[in-house]
């Protein structure tokens, strides 16, 4: 589903990725922990093509992201729904707008199909009386739930989560986890940039650890957080855990 | 002293250069109100366009942009009408009107560019990005998510703009364009009194200005749940 070949970042003349190589089958879920400006946040956007990449390759669903021209990127990003940290939902439309908005727009779907998919997502979150909140209405949680609901609402092939719970309260980070956990077991192909290490060790099918731009360790979650191969990653769980 | 308030407050004078002449200023009030109307509709447009283009990456795109907002900003609005009138007028043949919208348009339209291009760059980055995450093109985004919300923030400070404009649009009478204030020059030229007329003209001026940012500030409160117009 996603391939990186030796991926390369600079910002500048800071490399923030280094020779990234990673792959991603279908129906995965893969976690990427590691501390922060390690790089992790810049890789998702890569894969998403926000960021441009100075070198390397990268595909996802078999389209080459790397050699995309700017005019031609929002077709592969159709294929990919992203989460961010702060939510960014569109302030100016209704938490249902919000996720039609793309539909109706991007693949010219009528607008009472679309209302009516977007309803569904919105129940599937947990949030379908909420239709007609506008997102300063909105806990952070139930944001960021209108925020996952959007981004399936293009029936992405591959789901990017960056750090979707560090902007919220304690109390809000579990409602946001249990739509993500629902979403792992009907198979999505998901990549969560996190510090939950409950979700990690409990969802993922892999975890990689990243530090300095460089992918330091790659494994199962068991043996990640049992038996961690790098010093580097021992140091770091020793923090967290 | 006196005098003037003499004059100010003298129901005869009122009679003579207001009452006398109200068909004369009622033309004068239409007209500004038609070449303000017009102007800013052109300045609105250049001023969406132009402000889009200065938060664009391409350098030339840009500069052209910079360059206009610039030129326009820097020089007095009374050359720059001038040099349409005059200067440029023989393009638009007899022409009275085109020159005179053409100079307010462009003027008021820097100034517009200015505030929009502020307007976008306050909507934070994640929405653009957060558009672009679902798939939409950058023209979509821009008009769809991002464009909404700078608008309503610049509210204020368009209405400001064009409360100027139909000000400013008072120094084409100098062109002698039958507006509002050539309507009081006419009246002072017949009568040999400046201050009641251009008193009454100036009323006009702040009952339209003022009723039109009481418009502004109303839409401003109605729109305040969604954050757009």
């Amino acid at each position: 589903m996603v391939k990186c070949e030796a991926v390369s970042k600079w910002f500048g003349r800071l490399q923030v990725l280094q020779d990234i190589n990673l792959e991603v089958v279908a129906g995965e879920v893969l976690v990427i922990i590691g501390p922060s400006g390690s790089g992790k946040s810049t890789l998702l956007r890569c894969i998403n093509a926000l960021e441009p990449i100075q070198k390397g390759k990268i595909w996802v669903d078999g389209e080459s992201i790397h050699d995309t021209p700017p005019n031609k990127r929002h077709l592969v990003r159709r294929k990919v729904g992203m989460v961010f940290q702060q939510f960014n939902l569109f302030q100016n439309k209704t938490a249902l707008q919000n996720i039609t908005i793309s539909p109706i727009h991007v693949l010219h779907l009528n607008r009472l199909d679309a209302e009516e998919k977007g309803r569904k997502l919105l129940e599937k979150v947990g949030l379908p009386e909420k239709a007609d909140a506008y997102p300063a209405e909105l806990s952070g949680g139930q944001q960021q739930r209108v925020a996952i609901a959007r981004a399936l609402a293009l029936d992405p092939k591959l789901m990017l989560f960056d750090e979707p719970t560090s902007a919220l309260d304690p109390e809000m980070i579990k409602e946001v986890l249990d739509v993500m956990k629902d979403l792992a077991t009907t198979g999505m192909t998901m990549i969560v940039v996190t510090h939950e290490m409950g979700f990690a060790r409990e969802v993922a099918d892999r975890i990689i650890f990243i530090d300095g731009g460089m992918v330091i360790e790659e494994s199962v979650p068991e043996s990640f957080f049992t038996a961690p191969q790098q010093e580097r990653t021992k140091t770091f769980l020793s923090k967290i855990l | 002293m006196e005098f003037i308030l003499r004059e100010l407050f003298d129901p005869l004078v009122w009679q003579n250069s207001i009452i006398g002449y109200l068909r004369v200023f009622e033309t004068g009030l239409l007209n500004t109100l038609t070449i303000s109307a017009q102007s800013l509709v052109l300045a609105f447009v250049i001023g969406i366009l132009v402000g889009v283009m200065r938060v664009s990456k391409g350098c030339l795109v840009n500069g052209i942009a910079r360059a206009y907002v610039e030129a326009i900003r820097n020089t007095p609005l009374l050359v720059q009408l001038i040099i349409f009138y005059f200067g440029l007028g023989p393009l638009f043949g007899n022409n009275q009107t085109i020159p005179l919208v053409l100079g307010l348009g462009l003027f008021t339209g820097a100034y517009v560019a200015e505030i929009v291009r502020a307007g976008i760059q306050s909507v934070a980055r994640g929405q653009m990005e957060a558009a672009l995450s679902v798939g939409m093109t950058n023209t979509q985004a821009m008009s769809l998510i991002i464009l909404p919300q700078a608008v309503r923030r610049i509210l204020p400070a368009l209405a400001g703009q064009f409360i100027s404009l139909i000000k400013d649009s008072s120094l084409v009478s100098v062109f002698g364009f039958a507006e509002l204030t050539h309507a009081a020059s006419r009246v002072t030229a017949a009568t040999f009194r400046a201050l009641v007329p251009n008193v009454f003209v100036a009323i006009v001026y702040f009952v339209i200005a003022y009723t039109l940012s009481q418009g502004v500030s109303m839409i401003e409160r109605r729109t305040a749940r969604s954050g757009q117009v």
